[in-house]
């Protein structure tokens, strides 16, 4: 028998979210190291066949596509309906899913039906040569402890961290089949309802989308002083963001906080400027891969993280900073 | 309208990294100094819940925990914020418990405490700030077999044996209609930051007294509480270790130094 593994892809119909290629690449290791395993996608949504070549090029064996108009990035239920019904009926080894809103709901109730446990969040995998040898390795405590676990059950379930795993460079020649779900998703349950949805302005990039964030924490004074984190920001094509100090004193909005409460990031650069990296906000961005902190404190806890730090104080540092990449960038 | 909140003691999760030990016994987080807190998430629910009060005085916010002894100092923070009815769960047969078992004894508890008042509403913080597993509201919810609403920061009037729920999402939020009763998860956003508890609402609570339930208690499988019936086996655990080579930029003044980094970070293609 083969052994399948099950990797969810939640799409809109002109989005294809970078999470999904993520998990593929998660299962795709994993299927690797057990091998005589097959990635399955599992694409959810409404008009969304035509991203099942994308995900077979990501590495994807096989694209089950569950179409309907009730599938949208709001239905939990009936994804985690059709799920279970997948699970019971062919056995797979494991489901792999991002830990978003979907991802984070679906895991730990799919589990609960399916007998066994869940884990969320996961950094890594140690895949060993069989489904009873996995070890998911996840962050704990803030990101101060790493926790190796194993799932005691007939299933792996397990969620991804956004940017944990990065997608395998498409490959248009590799081959896969897609097949069309025949799951009636009408007839399952679906006991919650949106009833409206509202949109403010937006400003700028997502910061789980950005590769460069400046953030600004206390040290910043003033919510008139992120114009200075704005223009850099604009400057280096990234997001602005902000500590917990920063949100409460509503100097950024919420969906611009990063830390345990907030955000969870992992940009190329994050930019800390007057952020002294309290337990909570280092938290949020311990999968940066580089962080550079501007502060007047040397003994600041963010220069224990940072991997270039400045000691000064950023109203002096900063436009000098600003006016030097202007130039850089003038100058290619 | 009867709320149940469910809240967790964790030690203090802003421990700084330098302080920050773990037991290679049992696994857990060395407590040393720190204070023990109420789980950040979960004070956060209790704040959602007692907001619903505040418009619907019919209301009943009580609070659930599953701890040590200790844990009652929880409770007693939430009834200071407001909370009514106060419930621990405590027994050595629960201390080595998994998400999953420990959603089996929640469950139970609810089970019971619905039986004298009947529960609408169960509120969990989004994750625990220590695990960070985020898995017992979803659990409840599948325990009880009941509808579940996921990341909600605020609890929205709707018409009879129904609820609503605003949900924050990117550059927004969505209103979310659930039937009653169901399970929600709480996260943050600008309208729940919880409450400070009142002094002499936290005296007034400890001197009442606190039921606490142990497995014989409740209608509980005792098979559930064996280390059989796990789901999960944390199989290693260490302290992260960061490479905390910070390198810091030189410069004769602040300006010079802001220059130098822009030419560091180029050299380092990070711009």
């Amino acid at each position: 028998m083969v052994t399948d593994i099950l990797a969810f892809c939640a799409a809109a119909e002109h989005e294809l979210p970078r999470s999904a290629l993520e998990v593929l690449a998660c299962a795709r290791q994993v299927a690797d190291a057990w091998g005589e395993a097959r990635v399955r996608a599992v694409l959810f949504g409404n008009n969304v066949a035509s991203h099942a070549q994308t995900l077979i090029a990501h590495g994807a064996d096989q694209v089950l596509t569950v179409n309907h108009p009730r599938l949208t990035s709001q239905a939990a239920e009936p994804m985690l309906g059709v799920l279970e019904q997948l699970a019971r009926a062919e056995r797979p080894a494991a489901v792999l899913l991002p830990n978003d809103l979907l991802g984070g709901e679906i895991t730990p109730r799919l589990a609960w039906r399916l007998d066994s446990g869940a884990v969320t969040d996961c950094i890594g995998v140690e895949p060993g040569r069989s489904p009873d040898e996995v070890r998911w390795v996840r962050p704990t405590h803030g990101g101060k402890a790493v926790a190796r676990m194993t799932i005691i059950g007939p299933i792996q379930i397990a969620t991804v961290r956004s940017r944990a795993f990065e997608p395998r460079p498409a490959d248009p020649a590799r081959a896969g089949e897609v097949v069309a779900s025949a799951i009636d998703v009408k007839a399952l349950p679906n006991n919650v309802t949106v009833v409206d949805e509202v949109t403010h302005e937006s400003e700028g990039i997502p910061l789980e989308q950005a590769q460069i964030i400046v953030s600004g924490g206390r040290g910043m004074g003033d919510a008139k002083e992120f114009v200075h984190l704005r223009k850099l920001a604009d400057l280096l094509g990234g997001a602005v963001a902000g500590s917990r100090a920063a949100a409460d004193a509503g100097w950024v909005s919420h969906d611009q906080l990063v830390g345990q409460t907030g955000k969870i990031v992992a940009p190329k650069v994050y930019l800390a400027v007057g952020i002294s990296g309290a337990p909570q906000h280092m938290s949020g961005i311990i999968s940066a891969k580089s962080i550079v902190a501007i502060n007047t404190d040397e003994e600041a806890p963010i220069f224990k993280a940072a991997h270039l730090g400045v000691v000064g104080d950023w109203r002096e540092v900063l436009p000098a900073f600003t006016a030097a990449c202007e130039q850089l960038r003038g100058g290619g | 309208m009867h709320i149940v909140v469910c809240v967790k003691q964790i030690i203090n999760p802003d421990t700084p990294a330098h302080l920050f030990q773990l037991d290679p016994q049992t696994k857990k987080q060395i407590r040393g100094s720190q204070p023990l807190v109420i789980s950040i998430f979960d004070e956060i629910a209790v704040e959602v819940a007692l907001q619903f009060r505040d418009k619907d005085k019919s209301a009943t916010v009580s609070a659930l925990s599953l701890g040590e002894t200790e844990a009652g100092e929880t409770l007693h923070h939430a009834q200071g914020m407001g909370a009514g009815p106060a419930f621990l769960l405590s027994d050595p047969a629960f201390a080595d418990l998994d998400a999953f078992g420990r959603a089996h004894v929640l469950a139970a508890a609810l089970r019971k405490i619905g039986e004298t008042t009947p529960v609408d509403l169960v509120l969990c913080g989004q994750q625990a700030g220590d695990v960070e597993l985020g898995v017992t509201g979803p659990y409840l919810a599948e325990a009880l077999g009941w509808p579940m609403v996921a990341l909600a920061s605020n609890i929205v009037p709707a018409s009879e044996g129904r609820i609503r729920f605003t949900r924050p999402r990117e550059g927004g939020y969505a209103v979310l209609e659930a039937p009653l009763p169901c399970v929600a998860t709480i996260t943050n956003d600008q309208s729940n930051v919880p409450r400070y508890p009142s002094i002499l609402g936290i005296r007034k609570a400890m001197k009442t007294q606190l039921p606490v339930w142990a497995a014989a208690d409740l209608s509980l499988d005792r098979n559930l509480l064996a280390p059989e019936a796990a789901r999960l086996n944390l199989t290693a655990i260490e302290t992260a270790r960061r490479e905390s080579h910070c390198e810091f930029i030189p410069g004769q003044s602040a300006k010079e130094k802001g220059e130098h980094l822009a030419q560091r970070m180029r050299e380092l293609k990070l711009i």
